[in-house]
């Protein structure tokens, strides 16, 4: 079983805008982070990089996507196809 | 003297020359003190501090000193692109002496003996009470307005003031109601806490909830309440009402200045409340502790402690343990209380000496003792 040092809404992490990701203090001294990607994933545990702890994050799925990729709008230009043999 | 450090060291804050963790105490470092192996020859530690990242220290001669992480200013240093992995002096020669020091996350608070209250490091949640400082400082700067101040405790992101007649201020991070129940999230400047019974004696704070003493030995508690930690609450050391509190993130607890024995309450699942196991919060009115001897100091990190025995001649340490911030010598959680290692350098001093743990102070995974030989 896994067990979390805490559960914490995602509204009492502090969003970093330039590295896009949310970090919560760890008892460490560092903090547990998880990006807006990872989110947008259906990710729900944040890390601490100097620690084993975790901790799940509480939110809203609708706020981030699905982690589908129904209706997501991919731009087909910046693509890379590479065809196998 | 000397000082020994254990802990996370990530930024340095043990001040022992290097970023290594230690699992055992290693001695401390001053910078600039190549003449002689500490600056403080005739001036000792009367009290020690840590945050997330940084160590600080006040002395007998009302100096301040840190070490570690300094990107808020949290360390009084005006370089604040630096880790500085020994102590440095820090220029404290424009206000009063200095008598006792706190520390939040990335903040710090120096109370000086006339009673006034000076602060440096991150203002990001109006920790620092100076609204004008956006977003931190690493100037040592007077909260105006508070006097007779006689007590001090941080929160990660909050300051509390208590005055000599037991009046209590507060300011800063009040997310779950901690400092002013129903008050704004943010507490930018110094308030007036009106709503607890009598004056206040002791005061400490966890990361979300904080504990009083009352002048006639009753607990208050305030905050959030997930872990048990405000289950302290109505508790009364009735045989001393002198009676400290002391408290980690979600564990907390009260030593009783006379006994020295110690209760404690909230979390357990690292063995925080030093019962030998990791059973849950205990209730109201839980007997005083059989696992530890009588005390008369404890710090507290963020999920572990250090208790110094009412004779000094060891320093007990229990809970979280996965930097070795207990200073016993290996990683696993202390469950049951035990002797921090103090017996390093050993060889250089004469047979027969004994030592004596002053002082003790935690930051969140790291672990700070003065320590005296005694002859």
């Amino acid at each position: 079983m896994t067990s979390f040092y805490d559960e914490v809404e995602i509204e009492d992490m502090d969003y970093d805008e330039e590295t896009k990701t949310y970090y919560y203090p760890c008892p460490c001294g560092d903090k547990f982070e998880i990006t807006e990607d990872d989110l947008r994933d259906g990710e729900e545990i944040a890390r601490c990089p100097s620690c084993s702890l975790i901790i799940r994050v509480i939110y809203d799925s609708d706020d981030f996507g699905d982690g589908s990729d129904v209706g997501d709008t991919i731009d087909i230009g910046a693509l890379s196809i590479s065809v196998g043999a | 003297m000397s000082l020994w450090a254990c802990g996370s060291n990530a930024h340095g804050q043990l001040a022992s020359g290097c970023k290594e963790d230690a699992h055992v105490p290693v001695r401390c470092l001053f910078a600039s003190s190549s003449s002689s192996p500490s600056p403080l020859l005739n001036d000792y530690p009367i009290a020690i501090a840590g945050g997330a990242n940084h160590t600080v220290f006040a002395t007998t001669a009302g100096s301040v000193y840190s070490a570690g992480h300094n990107a808020a200013g949290q360390l009084g240093l005006p370089n604040v692109d630096l880790d500085h992995t020994a102590f440095t002096q820090v220029a404290t020669d424009f206000l009063p002496a200095a008598v006792d020091v706190a520390c939040g996350w990335d903040h710090t608070v120096v109370l000086t003996r006339t009673g006034t209250v000076w602060v440096f490091g991150s203002n990001s949640h109006g920790q620092l009470g100076i609204p004008s400082v956006t977003p931190h400082t690493s100037t040592p700067t007077l909260v105006a307005g508070l006097k007779d101040v006689n007590t001090i405790a941080c929160g990660l992101r909050s300051t509390i003031a208590v005055t000599s007649s037991g009046a209590v201020y507060a300011w800063g991070s009040n997310r779950h109601g901690e400092l002013i129940a129903s008050g704004p999230a943010i507490i930018a400047t110094l308030t007036l806490v009106t709503d607890l019974p009598a004056p206040v004696q002791s005061v400490a704070c966890g990361f979300s909830h904080v504990v009083y003493v009352m002048a006639d030995g009753r607990v208050e508690t305030r905050g959030r309440n997930r872990h048990g930690q405000l289950c302290g609450a109505g508790l009364t050391v009735s045989d001393a009402p002198a009676a400290a509190c002391f408290s980690g993130w979600s564990f907390s607890g009260l030593v009783d200045d006379e006994k020295g024995s110690v209760y404690t309450w909230g979390r357990n699942d690292h063995g925080q409340l030093a019962h030998g196991g990791t059973a849950a919060a205990v209730t109201v009115g839980a007997p005083a502790l059989s696992s530890l001897p009588p005390m008369r100091q404890i710090a507290c990190g963020s999920e572990h402690a250090l208790g110094v025995t009412a004779d000094g001649s060891a320093c007990f340490a229990w809970g979280w343990n996965e930097h070795g911030n207990c200073g016993v010598g290996h990683t696993d959680d202390v469950l049951v209380p035990q002797k921090v290692v103090l017996d390093q350098d050993r060889d250089k001093q004469q047979s027969g000496t004994g030592q004596e743990v002053m002082v003790v102070g935690c930051g969140y995974g790291h672990s700070v003792l003065y320590i005296c030989d005694r002859f």
